[in-house]
């Protein structure tokens, strides 16, 4: 030990001082590994949750909840859908005829609450995730048309964001993978191009997107969701194009990673398979 | 080929545990309120549902919690634009962590909280968003009468409240500005006029104390100096 090292007084002020604060307004992600070693040493582990509930307690305590707008709770509520469709283990709830329960003036939650269902139904008969794939489009009479990934692909390309970027993919761990990805941090859109990546059974393995940004207080990586390489869905190139949906918003991105992993997706990737990733080159 | 040193050293989403251990701080809580309405009032969970996919407990725990999870967010949110941003990436985050809620250890709206209160500091730190400055006092002042308002249908947030009135008024009003509005110690001792140390010294006073009372069978493992909240010069 040297004479660097603080006293235990000094480490117990620490201690409490970065769970408050991580409480409070947060704290860095140095900090944070500070703050895990010494709750771990002095056998505090659960403490910085029981300051943060605190916090949460005294801050529910005095917030007055205002309505949430209806159309920010219909997109809420559609995005939900998005996410119950990729999780292949959702509970169904018993089907409900659209057109009937439209017609029959339904509130719009329900509509939306159907939307959700109906979105896991077809998860469940057909394999297929309906939001990922596909973005409906209303029209004058109120009817949805679909817009195949193909064309949302083209499209974006076309609006040529001044920020896109474009990088191959690099292969890692499958030879015969290549292909691109183009983004832009501005829209927080992108897609993949695939060839020539392995067809995957959904049931037991999923591709997973893992994108790495520069914000320096944010060392992991965010989730870019799970998807699927199936057989007949490639364009006429014979690639498959995949749009990215990225979980938090990316600040700047400057690497992208592709994983196989089990179906769902994980928290933490052992990199036993890495695809093919991608580097923005010169941000770096 | 790019060598996988490039990586990170490891991909691990920016993910939180929520990781309590089995006590139950909640019912210590609510044992002491036993004859109140407020645990008559107190909702079935609907989180469970919700983490089984059930579209309808979506909506509900939408209408359940929309209103809290926007009001927070439209306080710590620069712009309206970036308050609604910040509700999506936190419903979607409780969709992701909905099993994890225990209601034996604490309510679902305090859950909720953290889970709005962990996005809401990430993206303002991440996005170094302009927190509250130039903060009027007397707008603090009349907060605690809302906090009184609030505790017939507040849970353990209720007793939160309770326990932050009794403070001394230098305490409640620091960690107020610490809490509601996110305000740096600097940004506070600006705001009061205290010494930086006089800020601190105070919120850690506070914090242990409301910490002490919420979680009285769960010894916080440090000095005697300091639970007493003595901050040595």
């Amino acid at each position: 030990m040297n004479d660097m090292n603080p006293s235990p007084e000094t480490n117990e002020e620490r201690l409490l001082d970065l769970m408050i604060q991580r409480a409070t307004t947060g704290i860095t992600d140095i900090e944070q590994q500070e703050l895990d070693r010494l709750a771990s040493d002095s056998n505090n582990l659960n403490e910085p949750e029981r300051f943060e509930a605190v916090a949460a307690a005294v801050d529910v305590a005095a917030t007055d909840p205002t309505a949430l707008p209806d159309e920010l709770r219909d997109q809420i509520l559609i995005s939900a859908g998005d996410f119950f469709s990729d999780q292949k283990d959702s509970k169904l709830v018993q089907p409900v005829q659209r057109e009937e329960g439209i017609s029959k003036g339904i509130s719009r939650r329900e509509a939306f609450a159907f939307a959700v269902t109906a979105a896991c139904i077809t998860l469940m008969l057909t394999g297929l995730n309906p939001f990922a794939e596909n973005v409906g489009t209303k029209v004058g009479n109120g009817t949805t048309t679909v817009v195949p990934v193909a064309k949302r692909f083209d499209d974006f390309v076309k609006s040529n964001p001044n920020d896109l970027v474009d990088v191959a993919w690099t292969p890692v761990h499958n030879d015969k993978a290549k292909g691109k990805v183009i983004w832009s941090d501005s829209q927080q859109e992108g897609f993949m191009v695939f060839s020539g990546m392995k067809v995957n059974d959904p049931l037991k393995e999923q591709y997973q997107l893992w994108i790495f940004d520069t914000d320096p207080g944010q060392a992991a990586p965010i989730d870019g969701g799970v998807f699927d390489i199936v057989a007949g869905e490639e364009d006429g190139d014979g690639n498959f194009i995949v749009p990215i949906k990225a979980h938090v918003p990316v600040d700047r991105a400057v690497q992208f990673a592709v994983t196989v992993e089990r179906p769902g997706g994980v928290y933490v990737s052992k990199r036993e398979n890495i695809p093919v990733l991608a580097q923005i080159a010169g941000l770096q | 080929m790019i060598p996988l040193s490039c990586l990170s050293n490891c991909f691990v989403l920016k993910r939180f545990q929520f990781d309590f251990d089995s006590s139950n701080w909640a019912s210590q809580i609510i044992s002491g309120l036993r004859t109140d309405r407020k645990i008559e009032l107190t909702p079935e969970p609907i989180l469970p549902k919700v983490a089984l996919g059930n579209p309808t407990a979506v909506a509900d725990c939408l209408d359940r919690y929309g209103g809290l999870v926007w009001s927070l967010a439209r306080r710590s949110c620069s712009d309206q634009q970036a308050a609604e941003d910040a509700v999506q990436d936190i419903f979607l985050k409780l969709w992701k962590v909905a099993d994890r809620f225990n209601p034996e250890i604490a309510s679902e709206s305090t859950f909720v909280a953290m889970i709005a209160r962990r996005k809401l500091i990430d993206l303002s730190r991440k996005k170094s968003m302009p927190q509250s400055g130039g903060v009027e006092l007397d707008q603090f002042e009349s907060r605690s009468d809302d906090v009184v308002n609030q505790l017939e249908v507040k849970d353990e947030a209720a007793k939160a409240a309770e326990l932050l009135n009794q403070l001394p008024s230098s305490q409640q009003q620091v960690i107020k500005l610490s809490i509601y509005d996110g305000l740096s110690h600097s940004k506070i001792a600006e705001a009061t006029g205290l010494s930086l140390g006089t800020v601190k010294t105070n919120i850690r006073r506070g914090m242990l104390k409301l910490r002490k009372s919420l979680f009285p069978e769960h010894e916080l493992r440090v000095s005697e100096s300091i639970l007493k909240g003595e901050v040595p010069s």
